[in-house]
């Protein structure tokens, strides 16, 4: 019986190894160690700084925007504005799940991986954000190597960004809806709090983010010495 | 039947002749030592079938492509993890996890068979499937450490896992039931053997596309180049 079953398991791993194999491509596996081993990489991580922050620029500016036309009354304009403001967190979200994709699978490409800190609670105002902080300090502690603590803090940042993408669409959602049916201000006022914190929150994650790079990119040029 | 062993028999020179060509047979010596064991093993079959066509020399062969075949996985993870000084250690370790899985499951799984032939019968699938699990583990280490395969090297591991699984579910089935499905699965066998022998012909005879050969990065992370 056994025997049977470690046959079947066999069978299952050899078909998720096919099915990987088929959807590797050796070009694209070429290129990220040259990610990895030439300046390349570090010259394409220092594009990804400066996209993040005019980026995360441009969603402030939005958000102030509609805020301003919030308290002075413009509701309609507000609304587009936080719209706008929604779409861009939106589109930027994925755009950095993509990274930590990538850093992750580069975190397990780099031999000696450099110590990284686990993620500050008090950097967050959102709760499920400064929860998640805390998570990523807990089991931090719990592992022995600086590269799965390295890989950690990617996969906690991941849900981080996750988590704010649905905070910012939900409480958008709710701000149109409160206006549609012509709810009291105070109604709203929960939710745009919400999206300050979503804000200020998604800078928090994106300094984070960005001192994980610095890290990888320390460990890349030492392996780069090697 | 004849038909596939005489496609196999012609297929595995072919193979030979093109790892010579390309000289590519530097990139795995254990690869060649395989293919020429297992052509010299059928040829004899084939030619004097009434002083070879027995079980103590099907024991003899199989066990010869037994060690060759393990000898062709450990080498293989030794090249493909050669500059990954922390992926060559997890290898080992799992190499060696692997290696004592296979061992107990030879000696310390109990054995219904007592005759000869019936005891081959149940030890031959453990120890290919021990071989296809230890490719499997270099496989799938190379996924998880994003690791650049030489296609040769991808040929090897996309050939043996699912035929060596082909081949352990052949005898598992053989030893089960007996000699009603011995066809069925010596043909399933001898067909999954043959299109494996096919692709690697393939792979052995085209050619390696210019620009990736020469990068200055792939030569530092697969030393064994310079062998070429």
């Amino acid at each position: 019986m056994l025997s049977w079953l470690v046959l079947a398991a066999s069978l299952l791993l050899c078909l998720v190894l096919l099915y990987l194999d088929g959807r590797r491509r050796e070009r694209a596996v070429l290129r990220d160690w040259e990610l990895a081993l030439t300046p390349k990489g570090e010259r394409a991580l220092r594009s990804m700084e400066h996209k993040t922050s005019s980026e995360l620029a441009l969603v402030d500016l939005t958000y102030t925007r509609a805020r301003e036309a919030q308290d002075i009354g413009h509701k309609a304009e507000a609304l587009r504005l936080l719209d706008v403001g929604c779409r861009m967190i939106e589109e930027y979200c994925p755009t950095m799940l993509r990274s930590l994709a990538a850093m992750a699978v580069l975190s397990r490409m780099v031999a000696a991986m450099a110590p990284v800190s686990p993620m500050r609670p008090r950097r967050f105002e959102l709760r499920p954000l400064t929860n998640l902080a805390y998570l990523n300090r807990f089991i931090h502690h719990f592992l022995v190597t600086t590269a799965e603590r390295f890989r950690l803090k990617v996969y906690i940042l991941a849900r981080g960004f996750e988590t704010l993408g649905h905070v910012v669409i939900r409480s958008t959602a709710r701000v149109k809806e409160a206006d549609a049916t012509d709810k009291e201000p105070e109604a709203t006022g929960q939710e745009w709090r919400l999206i300050e914190s979503a804000r200020h929150d998604v800078h928090s994650l994106s300094q984070e983010s960005l001192e994980t790079f610095r890290v990888l990119l320390v460990s890349m040029a030492a392996e780069r010495r090697e | 039947m004849k038909l596939l062993v005489v496609a196999g028999l012609l297929l595995a020179p072919a193979i030979l002749a093109g790892l010579a060509r390309r000289r590519l047979y530097r990139l795995c010596y254990s690869f060649p030592a395989y293919l020429l064991a297992v052509w010299i093993g059928e040829l004899l079959i084939l030619a004097w079938p009434e002083r070879f066509y027995r079980w103590s020399f099907w024991q003899i062969k199989e066990t010869a492509y037994a060690v060759l075949k393990l000898a062709t996985a450990l080498e293989l993870g030794s090249l493909a993890f050669k500059a990954f000084p922390g992926a060559r250690q997890r290898a080992k370790s799992l190499a060696l996890l692997v290696l004592l899985a296979t061992l107990g499951a030879l000696l310390l799984e109990p054995v219904t068979s007592t005759d000869f032939r019936s005891l081959a019968l149940e030890l031959q699938p453990r120890l290919a499937n021990g071989t296809a699990l230890l490719f499997a583990s270099v496989w799938a280490l190379v996924f998880w450490y994003h690791i650049p395969l030489h296609r040769l090297h991808r040929a090897i591991l996309r050939g043996f896992v699912p035929y060596l699984l082909i081949f352990t579910t052949g005898m598992r089935l053989l030893a089960s039931l007996g000699r009603d499905i011995q066809h069925a699965a010596a043909g399933a066998d001898s067909i999954a053997y043959v299109a494996m022998l096919a692709y690697w012909a393939w792979e052995a005879w085209r050619k390696e596309p210019e620009d990736t050969a020469s990068s200055p990065v792939l030569r530092r992370l697969q030393p064994w180049r310079d062998r070429l």
